[in-house]
């Protein structure tokens, strides 16, 4: 495989360091391939070109991170819902795009039969959005800068994956605190804190933190309401571990046996 | 490292044992000093910009989940690779 990629110096010192545990990324694309024979076009956009080529930028840089992460014997977690197609079908859905409705009709394109329901029956009714709008503006819920709190009033699946990766990351965080136990730890003693690494864009990075740790009244509830109305089928809700596996491959001298392994898989839920 | 499970866990029951804080910026430069100490290659005013810029860290218990923004449209790498050389993902 032929990397060349050039990280943040920065980001991969911390990605690196002996603190950290896992690097959450947004999309990992052993995952996104899983998924590919399903989801070609959701692949084809995000990542992947049609024949295969990865694209600059985003695809990039998460597989020099992944990269980083095999190399130095640590793991890679997703706790983002973006990850196969009946998220994009969703998205297009509170977007109002046409093209995914239309290409759902041509019975010629692989689609599951829900996939197929999902893009086709409500386009009509979605025209209305000004999602596109924003997004191209830099502003409302794609705003780097600031957050406003109109925002929690706004549905959109961009908030979803937020919201959900919000919940996610502290799931995860429980998990971890399970492992490496609060006792005998000084707060000073830094090298003793196990440390999750989260990359993702400033717009959902802020948003994420908030979703976490925001104190007001408002915001808590919107997000409680949120997490419900987001938990729509066929999506993600978990948080997934992966660990890179190659004792079998350098046994068996075969390196092509060596892969990322699913090694721990947490389903996150609604408000109850 | 910790396994599956098919059960749903319920956010906010998990979130009542440990509250996330949201540490000031002074606060994660003070632990990027300590977590960088030893290696001088990294220039003490890039790492108070870049932390300063870019670094988030919400802490939970002894965990640090440390939020680093970055847009991955400014990367600067290119990959070669095709689908058929990535790694497989397998599910267990």
């Amino acid at each position: 495989m032929s990397i060349k990629g050039e990280l943040n110096p920065l980001l991969t010192a911390y990605l690196t360091h002996q603190r950290t545990k896992t690097a959450v990324v947004e999309y990992f694309m052993p995952e996104l391939q899983r998924n590919a024979p399903k989801t070609p076009e959701f692949v084809k956009k995000n990542i992947i070109s049609v024949d295969g080529i990865i694209d600059e930028g985003r695809g990039s840089m998460f597989m020099d991170i992944a990269e980083i992460m095999k190399i130095n014997g640590k793991s890679v977690s997703c706790v983002d819902i973006a990850n196969k197609l009946s998220y994009e079908s969703y998205y297009a859905l509170m977007k109002g795009k046409a093209l995914p409705a239309f290409a759902a009709l041509i019975p010629q394109i692989p689609l599951s039969p829900i996939d197929r329901l999902l893009l086709s029956a409500i386009m009509p009714l979605v025209s209305w959005s000004g999602d596109s709008v924003l997004e191209m503006l830099g502003k409302g819920i794609y705003d780097k800068q600031k957050i406003s709190l109109l925002e929690n009033l706004t549905l959109s699946m961009e908030d979803g994956r937020r919201v959900y990766a919000a919940a996610g990351l502290k799931v995860l965080a429980q998990d971890y605190n399970k492992e490496y136990p609060t006792q005998n730890m000084n707060q000073q003693d830094n090298n003793n804190h196990p440390q999750i690494v989260v990359v993702y864009p400033r717009a959902h990075a802020t948003r994420i933190a908030n979703y976490m740790t925001s104190e007001s009244t408002f915001t808590k509830a919107a997000k409680s309401a949120k997490q419900f109305l987001y938990y729509l089928p066929g999506l993600d809700y978990s948080y997934r571990t992966y660990e890179w596996k190659d004792m079998l491959a350098k046994a068996a001298n075969k390196p092509e046996l060596a892969s990322w392994q699913l090694t721990a898989n947490k389903k996150i839920g609604p408000l109850s | 490292m910790i396994g599956f499970s098919e059960t749903p866990v319920h956010p906010a029951r998990e979130i009542k044992k440990l509250s996330p804080i949201l540490l000031s910026s002074s606060e994660v430069l003070r632990k990027a000093k300590i977590d960088f100490i030893n290696q001088p290659q990294l220039e003490s005013p890039k790492l108070e910009a870049f932390v300063n810029d870019h670094v988030r860290i919400v802490c939970m218990g002894n965990t640090d989940i440390t939020i680093i923004d970055q847009e991955h449209d400014e990367h600067k790498g290119r990959v070669e690779s095709t689908i058929d050389c990535l790694p497989h993902a397998s599910a267990n």
